[in-house]
């Protein structure tokens, strides 16, 4: 499938299970498609500053985007409407919507990730301090939230209280997610290696070496795999391999190598692995598991 | 022999020998706090983000150019304060950089260091002046600065010398859109002859208390 945009598209949010994917674009506007048409269904101004991070929820009708000003809107990608607009003091460094799509968690700056309920535009709760977070994960069932920061992945329920801590990092985690079942956390990051985390203990269950320096994890929808997509340290620019092992054999894993230019890339609900290909000022949807 | 009195045990000592005199419907606790609210003169030094690439347990050692090591040398010093503008002795200052080339050493711990600054707030370290970093815009060094009774600071020290300023940092220093404040962007002396020379850049650190 082509996505046919009138301006580049440096990032690609793919919903788990929406009908809606949404483009960052160069010339600073959202473009809002609709799957599996691929038409374009609207273009959204985003405003003059640079987009510092996006992210969409799994149906695909939310999508947050904040610019380096601090500017932070989630948008109905099925009207084009803001429903939440807020400005903080940092750029925001880590988001992620919980899988109901009610709730949004944030963090900006050494400040308290922050858990929102979109509907009502309150903060329902702060995680204890840090000095830094760069990853955020709900669980499945949206009970259990985790974070990475500059030395642990932590685990708390949606509380706030902290059910557990993993310190067994040199570099900082940097990608997160939970297991299907809610019983572990895989997290990585420049240390080159996924950690498979206990989540009752925070003990690390199992270690897994990687090419590369991990920059994004997530176990397909039905928990039986794992993806790792890892980023090239020496020069972001260059392609580096997304590796895929299951869970069941972890020791079995096998890689696909990326074009140059992937600007996106995920889990299906039907547990295919689609990746977003930037080509000749359209987007090329290819399905690479 | 010099006194080591606070500011806010000066003016208690003030208070008590009567030189300083405190209207009765204000409690002296009031006063001094009061007083040492305006007395903040520095700004917190402004947050920069960790970046992908922070490591623990770096070495403690202050020169980080090995000898024969390409690149331009530069010595980076400064001390670290609190907002009051008192030195914040013995914080640990974490640094970590690329190489002249914009290589990051994550399988060891080159260009990577842990200093402790002295009772003053001294800190300094030898380096190179690091490369361009693919994907980043400027020339940067990393910092994460933790001391007891303060927040920990992330940040980066940028170099007015980069060639992505064209000479004009004050107007250009938004090139890089992680450069939210000018002030991150440091002056830079060149001292030598053209075959040997040397760079020194100052960066004070300013912690805000908890």
């Amino acid at each position: 499938m082509t996505l046919t945009s009138p301006a580049p598209c440096g990032t690609l949010l793919l919903p788990v299970a929406g009908k809606n994917a949404t483009a960052l674009c160069r010339d600073h506007k959202l473009r809002v498609f609709a799957l599996p048409e691929g038409k374009l269904l609207r273009t959204i101004d985003g405003g003059s500053a640079r987009l510092a991070l996006s992210t969409i929820s799994d149906d695909g009708r939310f999508v947050m985007v904040s610019d380096y000003a601090g500017d932070v809107s989630v948008l109905d990608t099925s009207t084009g409407e803001a429903s939440f607009k807020q400005h903080i003091n940092h750029y925001l460094t880590a988001a992620a919507f919980s899988h109901g799509g009610r709730l949004l968690a944030v963090a900006s700056g050494a400040e308290r990730v922050r858990i929102i309920d979109i509907a009502s535009k309150s903060v329902v709760q702060e995680l204890e301090p840090t000095t830094f977070t760069g990853a955020i994960a709900f669980s499945r069932d949206d009970q259990m939230i985790a974070t990475a920061d500059e030395k642990s992945v932590r685990i708390y329920d949606v509380e706030g209280r902290r059910l557990s801590r993993n310190d067994d990092f040199l570099m900082s985690p940097l990608a997160l997610d939970f297991s299907a079942d809610g019983k572990q956390v895989i997290a990585g990051g420049a240390d080159k290696a996924v950690l498979f985390i206990d989540v009752a203990t925070g003990k690390t269950l199992r270690r897994t070496t990687m090419p590369d320096a991990v920059m994004w994890t997530g176990f397909s929808p039905d928990g039986k795999n794992v993806a790792v997509a890892t980023m090239h340290a020496d020069n972001l620019q260059l392609p580096s391999p997304v590796v895929f092992s299951g869970i069941a054999s972890p020791h079995t894993k096998t890689q696909w190598m990326p074009p140059k230019d992937v600007v996106g890339g995920g889990w299906t609900r039907d547990g295919h692995f689609i990746a977003a290909i930037a080509a000749n000022g359209a987007v090329q949807l290819q399905p690479v598991r | 022999m010099t006194s080591a009195l606070t500011r806010r045990e000066l003016l208690a000592k003030c208070a008590a020998l009567g030189t300083l005199t405190v209207g009765a419907s204000l409690l002296l606790p009031t006063v001094l706090a009061a007083w040492e609210e305006q007395e903040k003169s520095l700004k917190p030094t402004p947050w920069n983000e960790l970046g992908p690439f922070y490591k623990r347990k770096a070495p403690q050692i202050k020169n980080l150019r090995a000898p024969g090591d390409p690149g331009l040398p530069v010595s980076v010093s400064g001390r670290v304060f609190d907002v009051r503008g008192d030195a914040v002795p013995n914080a640990k200052v974490e640094i970590w950089q690329t190489n002249h080339a914009g290589r990051y050493d994550i399988n060891g711990y080159r260009y990577r260091s842990t200093l402790n600054a002295d009772k003053s707030g001294k800190y300094a370290f030898d380096s190179v002046v690091p490369g361009h970093y693919p994907g980043r815009v400027c020339q940067h060094i990393h910092y994460l600065v933790t001391a007891d009774g303060h927040k920990p600071l992330t940040t980066q020290l940028y170099f007015a010398t980069d060639p992505v300023f064209d000479g004009d940092p004050d107007k250009n220093f938004t090139r890089d859109p992680l450069i939210l404040s000018r002030e991150l962007v440091r002056p830079v002396t060149i001292t030598g002859d053209p075959k040997a020379m040397l760079a020194a850049v100052t960066f004070e650190i300013v912690l805000e208390r908890l």
